[in-house]
């Protein structure tokens, strides 16, 4: 009789459980390979790759940059109501005090500030926080003494989802 | 003949190591079985969903994207008049297409001129981001810190830059090269 043969034998009356245990093992590293596929940063990172929800993240965020980063001397109600809305957190508060000296110096030097997005890329995007990189242009025109100029800005904004609208909570400029 | 010796054989060896065979009821002693059947096939039908899911792979390559595209971008924003050779062999490496064309042209006289201006440019890429991205093609977005030191007049600051540029991406022979690098010119009235 062969040593195969011999083998068979003994492994025979515990085929059954020996089979089992290769079925469970292949079985579960199956599940933890699909856990480790999605779990990893990169598959949960939404940013692109969820189309409709980046697109929604982009034009939000870059609607509420326009609306707080512009600025009409005359009728700054527009300008402050607009910080309610879609700021919160730390760019809140950076805000307001950003606000109020312009509110100081804007009717002197009639200010008017008009700002507009380049470009707004999603860097990270969960179902309730995004992290953007916005190239924003804004002019300043002062009617006092005709003076005009345009400054290119590079912003690293934060946003997070609050009652299923995005307010920007971190802005810094680049 | 064979087939006796060895049935004779078995049931000697079943005596011998079974002599009584356990009475366990039937549904034990298909259950085991019967669950590892089922991690089996959920195991596995799980592991071949998140293996060729699109929005994962997707993920993947947007990540190698921003990598390749920071890296590439930092390259074509340094050069050294030390280097001159060296610094444009190093911005053809990351580039391909008219880009890679353009820069393939720079010719002796230009390069003369770039080792005369004795200036050393570093590229730092300050954040960036995926704008677009497929299998194939990608757009990309960054804000770059540009520092120029001016070896002609050694004893002042270098000069530091901040640049917004967007790219667009090639996937060639295993890896992203520079197709475009512009500027994001301002752009408001």
């Amino acid at each position: 009789m062969s040593a195969v043969k011999q083998t068979l034998d003994a492994v025979r009356p515990h085929l059954v459980l020996i089979l089992s245990a290769l079925m469970l093992a292949i079985g579960i590293v199956g599940l933890w390979t699909a856990y480790d596929l999605r779990s990893a940063d990169a598959a949960q990172n939404l940013a692109v790759v969820d189309e409709d929800a980046t697109a929604a993240v982009q034009s939000e965020v870059s609607r509420a940059l326009v609306s707080v980063l512009s600025y009409d001397y005359s009728d700054p109600t527009p300008t402050e109501q607009a910080a309610d809305e879609v700021l919160a957190g730390d760019a809140r508060e950076e805000y307001d005090k950003l606000f109020a000296s312009l509110q100081e110096r804007a009717p002197g030097q009639q200010l008017v500030l008009t700002a507009q997005v380049q470009v707004a890329a999603v860097k990270t995007l969960t179902d309730d926080s995004a992290e953007l990189l916005v190239f924003l242009d804004q002019s300043s025109q002062r009617a006092s003494d005709q003076e005009a100029s345009v400054s290119a800005a590079q912003l690293a904004v934060d946003a997070e989802k609050v009652g299923g609208v995005w307010k920007v909570t971190g802005l810094t400029p680049l | 003949m064979i087939d006796q010796v060895e049935s004779a054989d078995e049931a000697e060896h079943d005596i011998e190591e079974t002599p009584e065979p356990p009475r366990t009821p039937r549904w034990r002693r298909y259950a085991l079985p019967a669950v590892a059947a089922v991690v089996l096939v959920v195991g596995v039908f799980l592991w071949w969903r998140a293996a060729t899911d699109e929005q994962v792979s997707l993920a993947q390559t947007r990540d190698e994207v921003l990598i390749a595209a920071t890296q590439n971008i930092e390259t074509m924003n340094t050069l050294d008049y030390r280097e001159v050779d060296a610094g444009l062999d190093a911005w053809l490496d990351v580039t391909t297409g008219t880009l890679h064309d353009q820069l393939a042209q720079v010719g002796d006289e230009e390069r003369q001129l770039l080792a005369d201006q004795k200036k050393i440019s570093t590229g730092k890429v300050v954040d960036a981001a995926v704008f677009s991205v497929d299998e194939e093609k990608a757009t990309v977005v960054a804000s770059v810190e540009v520092t120029v030191k001016d070896d002609a007049s050694p004893d002042e600051e270098p000069t530091i830059k901040r640049n917004r540029f967007t790219s667009d991406l090639v996937y060639v022979d295993g890896t992203w090269l520079l197709e475009s690098l512009e500027q994001v010119a301002v752009n408001i009235s």
